[in-house]
């Protein structure tokens, strides 16, 4: 074995309707499991355990900014409280099949300010509101999608019965007239060419800056998933990320 | 960012000021003219990647501020009367009008003025000081 090290200049961050990522400069994800004693005279004199509750949090550092949904200030202050934000982290650029971190978040803390001189810089603390699931990202950020199609087939694996499906949507810019609107579904087949493609779950119709997340219990036996959107409007033009991983139900 | 076009930026914006010439790169042909200051916009210490995806670099910038020392008291008058904080002979105040240069950045900050002394460019005596600029922009 060895060890290719990565350094960390190249990870995206969701959350909402925004990329953090050209704001963040820090971003750490922590999961645990709380240490449940489970010692008796059998133990043979040693201490034993068993894992009890699984929580996680998310530390974010950035510059700040702020304008619209897609800024930091305005995402992290207007979700303040909000225990339900579409959540998305991604070690790496974020292209289809890239390794995604996907839950919903409490916003729980948001603190900016810096000492005179200095960029006005903003720290932000998130905390899990649903099981953190590790999976693969279904649709890139940066791709402009002007009309109805289907993404890439990624091979994401089969959701027991004692799992879900836990999707999230993330939808960074909508430009176009007459109403443009993106309404975004995850479909699954048995094999990369989709050809017989069922859904498993559509996202509401989306009109805004803005994210969802969706939970989808299992069975699921299909391997694969895609996203795909429909696209109406005069001149549409949608900017969006699709993540999808499997956790416990 | 681009770097040169940061650098013509920083070299135009101290033209707002009275008796001020400049020069985007470093240079030895220094040309102060009477009572005013010649500007050079000098080396780039840069720190690339300040945000992820490659989104935010800074740049410290050192630029020299050259007065003549063909008359002591007014090239040194000088110098200090454009080291101002604001004023209309403030370097600082010229560069920060614009803190985005034109577009050439996202924002910048006249840091420090220090190094006050005597230089000599292509065997010429002059007074001097050097500016800390720190700029940041696109990476």
């Amino acid at each position: 074995m060895t060890l290719t090290p990565t350094v960390l200049v190249n990870c995206r961050n969701y959350l909402a309707g925004a990329d953090l990522t050209a704001f963040e400069n820090k971003l750490e994800l922590s999961a645990s499991v709380t240490d449940e004693e489970v010692t008796t005279f059998n133990s043979g004199g040693w201490k034993e355990r068993v894992g009890g509750l699984k929580e996680f949090g998310c530390n974010a550092d950035f510059f700040w900014q702020a304008a619209d949904n897609s800024m930091p200030d305005d995402t992290f202050w207007g979700q303040l409280g909000t225990a339900t934000v579409p959540f998305t982290a991604i070690p790496a650029t974020g292209a289809v099949g890239d390794l995604a971190y996907v839950s919903r978040v409490l916003d729980a803390e948001y603190k900016q300010g810096a000492p005179i001189g200095k960029v006005l810089s903003g720290s932000a603390q998130l905390k899990g509101n649903w099981p953190l699931g590790r999976g693969l990202v279904l649709h890139p950020n940066g791709t402009a999608r002007t009309s109805t199609a289907n993404g890439t087939a990624v091979l994401v694996g089969a959701t027991l019965a004692t799992q879900a499906l836990y999707v999230t949507l993330h939808v960074f810019s909508v430009s176009g007239t007459s109403s443009p609107t993106i309404t975004v579904a995850i479909q699954s087949d048995d094999n990369s060419g989709f050809t017989s493609a069922a859904t498993v779950g559509t996202f509401t119709a989306a009109t805004a800056i803005g994210g969802q997340t969706m939970r989808v219990a299992g069975a699921i036996t299909d391997t694969y998933l895609r996203a795909s959107w429909t696209i109406s409007g005069t001149n549409p033009s949608f900017l969006f990320a699709v993540a999808a991983a499997v956790a416990p139900l | 960012m681009d770097f040169q076009a940061m650098a013509d930026g920083l070299a135009a914006a101290v033209l707002a000021v009275d008796g001020i010439r400049s020069c985007p790169w470093l240079t030895d042909k220094i040309d102060p003219p009477p009572g005013g200051g010649f500007f050079v916009v000098g080396e780039l210490e840069i720190s690339y990647d300040e945000t992820f995806h490659r989104g935010l670099d800074s740049v410290m910038v050192t630029c020299r501020l050259y007065t003549s020392r063909a008359d002591e008291r007014t090239g040194w008058a000088t110098l200090r009367a454009l080291q101002a904080g604001s004023g209309p002979r403030s370097l600082k105040a010229a560069i920060e009008t614009d803190r985005t240069l034109g577009g050439a950045c996202k924002t910048l900050i006249v840091r420090r003025v220090k190094g006050d002394g005597l230089y000599q460019a292509a065997g010429v005596d002059y007074f001097g000081a050097r500016y800390d600029v720190q700029v940041w922009g696109a990476g």
